[in-house]
């Protein structure tokens, strides 16, 4: 089955194409050739992921299969260097690959079938299919295509089709409705041209990022340049240059503008601000795609090359430090949103950066498992959070809301569940990775790390809005729900109650897929991941010591200096947990007192008195004000600059010129101005030129003609001949000088 | 006969249906000259493909040992040729003198099929003094297949002239309102940057020592010109036509004024002739110039790139946001050919096969817009995807490929010129051999700085070309002209789903047209090779120059340069 694992992208396309030809005709038939598509994919996947994990368990060195496909780009470099620049359009399937392939296509098949059941809207009493339903489903199986060939992908180029494939997807699906605003200054068109400008700014930064792998290591296959950089020998055997390994030569940089890519796919500082305005999309969409899988693309690109990121601890620092920022800031301006959507994307976008945490400090894998577990809980809480919007008529203000678990029960115990997962209160999925990726924080920080402060504090901010959300929505009374809305109330229709709980239940139990040691589990994730997600790591003997990151981390390193290693820590690793625990449990219960019964009069007093943090938190730190500020509008008006320097000085240059000519023709052409007179005088000139000419001419003849001796010194001299050069002279210029010398 | 055949046909038609045919089956006559032409195109290009090894691999020919000073360089292999001597023209050793190589064949194929296309976007666009608009075209396509064919220097300046008069009353007649400067600007500037070609081959005749206008002969013989006026002349036409920043400002005008099929064409091939004269003649006649020169042409392709964009941006006038974006597109293409290594080279000449069709595209889909609505104004529309979905979807793809969406044909030209730019980087010219000139003058000139800026290029590439998208189809349909727009009819669905599925095609499979690339990029890197390693302080030990002491020479030595030397490997 692995040798057909192109039949997945390919079943995906096909689907797309189809609802996409047949856009005005399929009516219902459409979402089901849609999730019919994807739910064979998951079948695909499954039986792929069994021969994985098969092959994996006969072998522990098992390298993955590579299917390739056909020659992508072929060009033998002839000048300059000896690389060759090689990309076969070919996937490859390793124990990554298979993880992805498996999640993506099961919470896709749910949101599938969840979006089948959300895009009819109710008119006069019966259900009506959106007027655009095969667009959508056309839209989001090109979406499922591309995020399956981004992680197919066996090289960079190949990962970069997917990567901007689904980046085209999420502009087409958040613009959606693209005649409605969004919000009162951003039309739905807006928040989907924003996204994928920021993503490609981020894409640039891949792009330079590939350029420097080329020319430096001669390869962007995956697998080749893992080789080229643990064997430090180049695929035509001469050894790899010292000053790229270690010294913040290319790898660093080559990894740091890979990283921006990263930043633009995974909405990190500081490309972060398209998440939220991304969420003017259809639900089911900010659940698959803002939420589950593709602002995973960042996480799956640097695990995919860990083995070079571990090469650069520069820029491992800086992801570290980067993902704990951005899960800070999300997290703060996630407290006082007042849309159920805003507050999951900020959370989206803090969760994120809780998984460039973990691998920023060197543990791939916990930033995986993070990536699996989120999308479980975090794509039940979109799809919830869906089925309220749905039910509401498209309100999306949690202050409107309240009471919901009377109305929507099954909703409000998905919507519950997921939260306590994101929370992280013990034992549900979320406890387990966000554990993990702290505790991987606490070792590689040497103890007790600024880094890992924010980790904990983020996760009681976590712990606190996510509360708040639930709280609002679904407890305490439903006196702020609109009157004529609140005799609509109603439980989702099956198939989109179904995969929500479904997921609810999925999101409650995967986090024992990976208990870690300490706690007497097998970490069987961690162990199936290990051998790919882990390579970078044996490789690269400081990791083992701890020397290096420690150095680079040295400054942020707040207490207990001595070296740690992950065997010495299994003690605090309880203590570690306990106290996340307690954190989530508590952040839990203050968002209870709160908002337990609606927007409380604590509440209100907190808020009052806390104003200033109300107001950076409400208006997301300014970020995106500065934005449109420095870079939309600079941007435009040096656009207008541009233009106008093109109309005045280029332009006016080119016109000046024909002026000129125009003005010497007209200055010219006074000569013939018909007056004899006027002609007679330059015939007068004329004549007297000619004399003077003669004359001269006449007085060298004479001279000439009386010093024959001059001119026999004349003729002696040698004649001038041209001749061909043959140019050996180390200088490229040849003067009129030296071609003179050397006649 | 065959290309003359080719060349010649569209003429002849036009002028034979002109003739006899009445007005209203002018058309007809074109479009079967057009398609005739596509035809006997295809089969050239099966010809040569058919012939061509798939497994062709430059790398294993050896050009380390070319040195441009001897006469070991290999001409490019020109196929079909037709020679005949100019009668009594032959002491001046002018002749007509024709042949193709891959990259020839390449773009005749793209003049071919968009000339089919000229036709049909004209089909109900064009309803007055249509016998005189299909000669014209007719006519443009004759003197671009002839630059495309023309292997002496006489022949192909007038077919370069040739190509200018029917545009200049296409778009003269038949163009918008301000039709009449912009074809003033366009003649002018173009014959202007002619001129300077001509007395640029004027001095080649002369100065060659072979004294002959036949590029084989310049260029076989391993005459190398060193000097940098003649140089800057002929690319001073070359650039005009480009057109390269700041020798821009006649396109946007030209192509807002211009009859969609005019636009088409312009966009589609015409600019690439000028892109084909540097790789022909400027390059090849030239080297060293060239070498030196690049850095410089490198700085006006990158500003070209983001300055063309940002004037894309803020346009209000949809063709005009085309034309700037060609600007950027262009500069794209000609900092493929000066980065001077294979992966940028081939680049870029795929970039302008790729130009050909999603330019070209997005000229047609104006068009289109313009034949309904009357105006080009992006404030008067708004909504569209609504009332017109077809459209809109088929525009989408034009977009992407122009954007450069990976797996559509943008991107494979777009991302080997990207590599290859970054060739100069300086932290890998500190790994790597650094004692080749091109690496030092391009460290001295910053040279590595233009990848990141064209790399910038990418993401403005995506904000001008959103911004339209968006401004044109988006938003509530509010205009009633446009609430009952007729959506396309099979002529018009047919010419933008063509062009759709070949970017997807190429997009996938850019091999089929980069392999028959390779050989001509190698042909021309070869040319550049010898200045390329030319290092006057660290000679390459395995290149030291081979000084043959000349005894046959009577005459003074005095200076030693006199000597018949030449460098061979080893």
């Amino acid at each position: 089955m692995i040798e057909k694992v192109w039949l997945i992208p390919l079943v995906m396309f096909l689907a797309a194409l189809i609802n996409g030809l047949g856009v005005k005709r399929l009516g219902k038939l459409a979402g089901h050739i849609a999730w019919g598509g994807m739910a064979l994919c998951f079948v695909i996947s499954a039986l792929i992921f069994g021969q994985v994990w098969g092959a994996a368990h006969h072998d522990a060195a098992w390298p993955g299969v590579t299917v390739k496909l056909w020659d992508w780009f072929q060009v033998h470099n002839v000048l300059g260097s000896n690389r060759t620049l090689n990309i076969d359009m070919a996937f490859h399937v390793d124990q990554l690959t298979a993880v992805f392939l498996c999640f993506v296509s099961f919470i896709g098949t749910c949101v599938f079938i969840y979006a089948t059941g959300y895009m009819k809207e109710k008119h006069n009493g019966h259900l009506e299919l959106d007027p655009g339903y095969a667009r959508f489903f056309a839209y989001v199986s090109l979406f499922a295509a591309s995020m399956f060939t981004l992680v197919l992908g066996a090289n960079l180029p190949v990962m970069f089709i997917g990567w901007e494939g689904v980046g085209l997807c999420s502009y087409l699906l958040i613009g959606y409705f693209f005649d409605k605003p969004f919000s009162e200054n951003l039309s739905c068109a807006d928040a989907g041209k924003k996204a994928f400008v920021m993503n490609r700014i981020g894409d640039a930064g891949l792009v330079v990022g590939m350029g420097l792998l080329f020319w430096g290591l001669g390869s962007l296959d995956f697998q080749e340049l893992n080789t080229i950089v643990t064997s430090g020998q180049l695929a035509d055997g001469s050894a790899l240059p010292k000053g790229f390994i270690y010294s913040g030569g290319l790898i660093t940089a080559a990894t740091l503008c890979m990283f921006l890519g990263a930043t633009g796919k995974s909405a990190q500082i500081p490309l972060f601000t398209w998440l939220p305005d991304a969420m003017a999309g259809p639900t089911p969409v900010s659940a698959l795609i803002h939420a589950a899988t593709m602002v995973t693309a960042g996480v799956y690109m640097i695990a995919r090359m860990n083995v070079l990121y571990f090469m650069a601890p520069s820029t491992m620092a800086v992801i570290a430090i980067i993902g704990a920022f951005t899960a800070f800031a999300a997290a703060t301006m996630a407290m006082t949103q007042r849309g159920i959507k805003k507050v999951l994307a900020y959370s989206t976008v803090s969760q994120l950066g809780y998984m460039f945490l973990g691998l920023g400090v060197g543990s791939m894998a916990a930033g995986i498992f993070h990536v699996f577990t989120h999308a479980f809980f975090k794509g039940c809480l979109f799809l919830a959070a869906g089925s309220v919007i749905h039910a509401m008529h498209h309100e999306e203000d949690m202050f409107k809301m309240g009471g919901l678990k009377k109305y929507m029960p099954k909703t409000a115990l998905a919507y519950g569940a997921a939260t306590i997962c994101i929370a992280g209160v013990p034992l549900t999925s979320g406890f387990f990775s966000k554990d993990e990726i702290l505790y991987h924080t606490w070792i590689a920080g040497g103890g007790l790390s600024f880094l890992w402060i924010v980790g904990i504090v983020t996760a009681a901010l976590t712990a606190i809005y996510m509360g708040r959300s639930f709280f609002l929505t679904f407890w305490g009374n439903s006196d702020r729900i609109d009157p004529h809305t609140k005799e609509h109330l109603h439980e989702a229709p099956t198939n989109m109650w179904a995969p929500v709980i479904l997921l609810a239940v999925l999101a409650l139990v995967v986090g024992f897929l990976n208990v870690p040691k300490g706690f007497g589990g097998g970490a069987q994730f961690h162990h199936f991941l290990a051998p790919v997600v882990d390579r970078g790591a044996e490789h690269i003997a400081w990791l083992q010591s701890g020397e290096k990151l420690h150095h680079v981390l040295g400054p942020l390193i707040v207490a207990g200096a001595e070296q740690v290693t992950e065997e010495s820590y299994h003690g605090p690793e309880f203590a570690l947990a306990a106290a996340s625990g307690i954190i989530a449990v508590g952040g839990l219960a203050i968002a209870w007192l709160l908002f337990g019964s609606g927007v409380t009069e604590r509440a209100r007093r907190l808020g009052k008195t806390l104003r200033p943090l109300w107001l950076v938190s409400f208006n997301c730190w300014w970020w995106d004000a500065m934005y449109n500020k420095v870079f939309r509008d600079g941007t435009m008006m040096k656009s207008r600059a541009t233009l106008a320097t093109d109309k005045v000085v280029v332009d006016g240059a080119v016109n000046g010129v024909a002026e000129l000519c125009r003005a010497w023709g007209n200055d010219l052409r006074r000569l013939q101005n018909g007056k004899v007179q006027m002609y007679g005088l330059v015939m007068f000139i004329g004549v007297c030129l000619f004399v003077l000419y003669f004359a001269i001419g006449m007085q060298n003849f004479l001279r000439e003609a009386y010093a024959p001796e001059e001119r026999d010194r004349n003729q002696a001299a040698p004649t001038v001949q041209t001749k061909r050069v043959m140019v050996q002279s180390p200088a490229l210029v040849v003067t009129p000088a030296e071609l003179a010398s050397a006649e | 006969m065959y290309l003359t055949l080719l060349i010649f046909i569209p003429l002849v038609i036009g002028a034979l249906g002109a003739a006899f045919l009445p007005a209203r089956q002018m058309k007809w006559a074109a479009l079967a000259a057009m398609v005739v032409d596509l035809l006997l195109a295809l089969l050239l290009a099966g010809g040569i493909l058919g012939n061509f090894d798939w497994n062709y691999n430059p790398a294993a020919e050896g050009t380390e040992s070319v040195w441009v000073f001897n006469n070991e360089i290999k001409n490019p292999e020109f196929q079909l040729r037709e020679h005949i001597p100019w009668p009594m023209l032959q002491e001046y050793e002018i002749s007509y003198s024709l042949g193709v190589d891959n990259l020839a064949m390449l773009l005749i194929l793209l003049t071919a099929a968009l000339g089919v296309f000229g036709v049909l976007c004209s089909w109900t666009a064009i309803t007055k003094r249509e016998k005189e608009f299909y000669l014209y075209l007719l006519a443009l396509q004759t003197g671009i297949l002839g630059i495309f064919c023309a292997l002496d220097l006489i022949l192909f300046f007038m077919a370069w002239e040739v190509m200018m008069l029917p545009l200049y009353f296409l778009i003269g007649i038949f163009g918008s309102k301000d039709r009449l400067y912009a074809t003033m600007k366009f003649v002018l500037y173009s014959l202007a940057g002619s001129l300077m070609m001509l007395l640029s081959i004027i001095w080649i005749y002369y100065n060659s020592g072979v004294s002959t206008f036949s590029f084989e002969k310049l260029s076989g013989n391993g005459i190398t010109f060193h000097q940098y006026l003649p140089y800057l002349g002929m690319m001073l036409a070359f650039l005009i036509k480009v057109p390269l920043w700041p020798f821009h400002t006649w396109l946007p005008d030209a192509h807002t004024e211009a009859p969609t099929a005019g636009s088409v064409i312009l966009a589609g091939v015409l600019l690439k002739t000028g892109i084909y004269g540097i790789l022909r003649f400027a390059i090849p006649l030239f080297p060293i110039p060239a070498v030196a020169f690049a850095p410089l042409f490198s700085w006006l392709a990158v500003i070209a790139i983001i300055y063309g964009a940002m004037c894309a941006i803020v346009q209000t006038d949809v063709k005009r946001l085309v034309a700037y974006s060609s600007v950027s597109h262009m500069g794209f293409i000609v900092l493929g050919i000066f980065c001077f290594n294979a992966p940028a080279m081939n680049g870029a000449i795929l970039q302008m096969f790729n130009h050909g069709i999603s330019t070209g595209g997005l000229f047609l889909a104006v068009g289109m817009l313009y034949e309904r609505r009357h105006t080009r104004q992006m404030s008067e529309f708004g909504g569209l995807a609504h009332s017109i979905p077809i459209y809109a979807a088929l525009t989408m793809v034009m977009v992407l490929s122009s954007a450069g969406l990976p797996g559509l044909n943008g991107f494979a030209g777009e991302f080997p010129i990207l590599l290859g730019s970054m060739n100069n980087v300086p932290m890998l010219i500190e790994a790597r051999d650094s004692s080749s000139f091109y690496a030092l003058i391009n460290q001295v000139n910053y040279t590595w700085l233009v990848a990141v800026l064209a790399a910038m290029g990418v993401i403005f590439g995506a904000v001008y070309l959103l911004i339209m998208y968006q401004k044109v189809f988006f938003g509530k349909l509010e205009k009633s002209e446009n609430k009952n727009l007729p959506d396309l009819n099979i002529r018009e669905w047919g010419q933008l789903a063509v062009l759709s599925v070949a970017a997807l095609v190429i997009g996938l499979f850019p091999q089929l047209l980069m392999k028959p690339i390779s050989k001509t990029t190698n042909d021309v890197l070869t040319m550049v090779a010898g200045p390329l390693r030319f290092d006057a302080s660290h000679p390459n030990p395995e290149l030291e120059p081979v000084v043959e002491k000349d005894d046959g020479h009577g005459g003074d030595h005095g200076h030693g340069s006199d000597e018949h030397a030449s460098v061979r490997a080893h």
